[in-house]
């Protein structure tokens, strides 16, 4: 359940890439584990793969790493994944963020409708690459 | 009464004391005592007028010297007197006559010799009335005995079959046999119910032997009746239930018993008209006597005497009146606890209903506290999954197709999508009826949800069918959620057609109710699991979690509806749901919601 709008219609500030060239994308899931799998499977795509394990960690690396994309879970050790999505929509309204959860749930709860894409867990990890690529794609294009 | 006389006569001594003879000799022959002086050798002195005629008219009849009262009397006088005392004894004499005799010895005051003086009196009718007096005793005895048992006799066969034993038993009213004959339920007519007595002498006196050497009280014999019913009823009761006789034949002598509420003796010659009652009774002679309470007729009660060919006397049928009575106040109280034991009945049917109902309520609240714990599990498992789902994927690509490698990653892919699909099931189902209720048509939802399944349809080779009401009223309901249970349905029903087939859907609007039927022509359930097909877990097929269905029915039921199924083996199976109508719009609180909480 994709939400399509596209939120920043205005080019904002862009921060410099990393050297390689290829979008660097954050991935933030206490469980260390998923994160060694998405690390894999997301360079594999050819990305620039950073992870955080809690919110304060998330936070800091949004600032220095300032990652094309972040993979977020909700369920995190020190901190509701939600409040962490409120304060990375502070730190930048354009980069988008992919709300990653063992729950659907949280689909209706209204913060979560600050991400750009609600994605349930799962082992098949195609519609997340899926959506990883349309939302560059958009921010390449906005 | 004998020493008032003496004392009356002793108080008018002084004025009799001038009483002429003739007076005396009057009185002797006008009392209708007999009395005698007699020597102590017996030999008759003197009788007066009473007792002269008693022997004279005993003579005339001829009675045998040695029975005749006056050597009877005689008799006495020689073995008494010598005891020199008065005494009191009796005489039978002939024809059933009975006397009493007193003797009073008397020493003559001329030479002292012994004489007697005696009195006799006739006393037949008195002990005759003793007789009468006892018969009636004994008739109250009976009716108390059957009394006694009928109280505690509550079934309706068990009033009938004491009623019958009392009047045929030797101890009770000794008819030969009798038949019950009740008003039917219709109130039309008079139907044999049951019948007691032997079909022929012999059996009769088998019968009876058996009966008086057992020598019981009727109270034993009443209890006893079952036995009693067993051995003798066979041929009999079957003639008794043939008989059937239309209330509207008023000549009808059992009919006319209950019209006119008493009982009698009805021979063939009275009522020859009704020769079929009699040729079906084969008799010639019975009483009826008839059942009745307060207010309604019950039936008739038929006794007689076949087998010894007794005559049927009149305090014969007064008792079986009597015994008719006791046994209406019994069959009426036996209605009543009929009726009582229906009014039982029924509320153990509803305590049955109110069990099965909190049955249910429990059900429910162990399904909802298993959907939280299923729930918490699910996501609790979801990662651990995506982990190793994940990286047998990754590897899998990378996997050279001819190794054995290959195959295991592949088993492991396999089998964790199996594993996602279970945990998304669960998901759904413990999911919370999200509030967000809207009115709606369902055929629009059964056919969005048709629309998305098209592709598998086609592939399936299914085609379909809807029929449903040009105007349906809505529904409130929750879309996405009857959508998914739609979904369920539609998708179990995909799989019950392997080889393709007809999935038809009907929707009609009933009073507060939409129904909804969806039938396929699959290959059915087998009659042992169409119990099951809702429970959690169950499923026949090895792809599928087995809770599609659960799901579904979960959803119908939080809506306040209800979800049926009706299969059998290769003829398909077709679900039946029915949704409460969406309420008016002025009330903000739809029932169906209220249950839920």
């Amino acid at each position: 359940m994709a939400i399509n709008q596209t939120r920043w219609a205005s080019p904002g500030e862009r921060k410099p890439s990393n050297p390689s060239g290829s979008p660097t994308i954050l991935v933030v899931d206490d469980e260390q584990h998923l994160l060694k799998l998405y690390e894999k499977e997301l360079s594999e795509e050819g990305y620039l793969v950073r992870t955080a394990t809690d919110g304060e960690e998330a936070l800091r690396m949004a600032q220095s790493e300032s990652p094309d994309l972040v993979i977020l879970d909700i369920k995190l050790q020190n901190r509701d994944g939600l409040e962490v999505l409120g304060e990375l929509r502070k730190i930048s309204q354009k980069v988008p963020i992919i709300l990653n959860s063992a729950y659907s749930t949280y689909k209706s709860d209204f913060q979560s409708w600050l991400a750009d894409a609600y994605l349930v867990k799962s082992p098949n990890l195609d519609k997340l690459k899926e959506k990883i690529r349309t939302l560059l794609d958009l921010k390449k294009s906005g | 009464m004998w020493p008032m006389r003496m004392a009356s006569k002793s108080e008018s001594l002084p004025d009799g004391k001038g009483m002429a003879p003739a007076i005396l000799n009057g009185l002797s022959d006008q009392i209708p005592v007999g009395f005698f002086l007699a020597g102590s050798d017996g030999e008759l002195a003197y009788v007066n007028r009473w007792l002269d005629e008693s022997i004279r008219t005993e003579r005339e009849a001829g009675a045998g010297q040695a029975s005749s009262l006056a050597h009877q009397i005689s008799e006495a006088v020689k073995r008494y007197a010598p005891a020199d005392k008065p005494l009191s004894t009796s005489i039978t004499g002939p024809r059933d006559t009975n006397f009493s005799l007193r003797i009073f010895p008397l020493r003559d005051p001329a030479d002292m010799t012994l004489k007697v003086f005696g009195l006799v009196e006739d006393v037949s009718s008195k002990i005759h009335s003793d007789s009468k007096l006892e018969r009636k005793v004994g008739e109250l005895s009976i009716l108390c005995e059957l009394g006694k048992v009928l109280t505690s006799a509550l079934k309706l066969d068990e009033v009938l079959g004491i009623v019958l034993t009392a009047v045929t038993a030797g101890q009770g009213l000794g008819f030969n046999r009798a038949f019950l004959l009740l008003v039917d339920q219709s109130g039309s007519a008079l139907e044999g119910r049951m019948a007691l007595g032997p079909s022929n002498a012999e059996e009769a006196r088998r019968i009876w032997d058996s009966l008086s050497a057992k020598d019981q009280s009727l109270e034993e014999v009443l209890r006893s009746y079952r036995s009693a019913l067993k051995k003798q009823d066979a041929q009999i009761n079957l003639t008794v239930r043939q008989l059937r006789i239309p209330l509207s034949q008023q000549a009808n002598p059992l009919v006319r018993c209950m019209l006119e509420k008493r009982a009698f003796v009805v021979t063939r010659e009275q009522a020859e008209p009704e020769h079929d009652l009699f040729r079906m009774l084969q008799t010639d002679t019975f009483a009826v006597a008839p059942l009745i309470s307060e207010s309604k007729m019950l039936g008739v009660v038929v006794a007689d005497n076949l087998i010894t060919g007794k005559l049927i006397e009149e305090e014969d049928v007064k008792l079986l009146f009597i015994c008719a009575h006791h046994a209406s106040i019994a069959i009426e109280k036996s209605g009543l606890y009929q009726e009582l034991e229906e009014k039982v009945g029924r509320l153990a049917e509803a305590n049955r209903r109110i069990a099965e109902g909190s049955r249910r309520l429990l059900r429910v609240e162990r399904l909802s506290i298993l959907g939280q714990i299923t729930s918490q599990l699910a996501h609790e498992l979801r990662n651990p999954m995506t982990v190793i789902g994940g990286f047998a994927r990754s590897l899998l690509r990378k996997a050279d197709a001819n190794q054995a490698d290959e195959e295991y990653l592949k088993i492991m892919v396999k089998e964790t999508e199996k594993m996602e699909n279970v945990l998304n099931n669960v998901l759904d189902f413990s999911k919370p009826d999200s509030a967000k209720r809207e009115m709606v048509s369902l055929i629009d939802l059964v056919e969005q949800t048709l629309e998305m399944m098209e592709p598998e349809m086609d592939s399936a080779k299914i085609s379909v069918s809807v029929f449903a009401d040009a105007k349906l009223p809505p529904v409130r309901v929750n879309p996405d959620l009857v959508r998914h249970a739609l979904l369920n349905i539609f998708r179990n029903a995909v799989w019950a057609m392997p080889n393709g087939g007809m999935l038809s859907i009907g929707a009609r609007a009933e009073t507060n109710t939409l129904r909804l039927e969806v039938k396929d022509t699959g290959f059915g359930i087998c009659s042992e699991h169409v119990d099951k097909v809702f429970d959690p877990f169950f499923t026949t097929n090895s792809e599928a979690c087995g809770l599609g269905l659960t799901i579904a029915a979960h959803i119908i039921r939080t809506h306040g509806g209800s979800i049926q199924v009706q299969s059998g083996q290769g003829t398909g199976s077709t679900f039946f749901i029915k949704l409460p109508l969406a309420e008016r719009p002025e009330e903000k609180e739809p029932p169906a919601h209220k249950q839920e909480s």
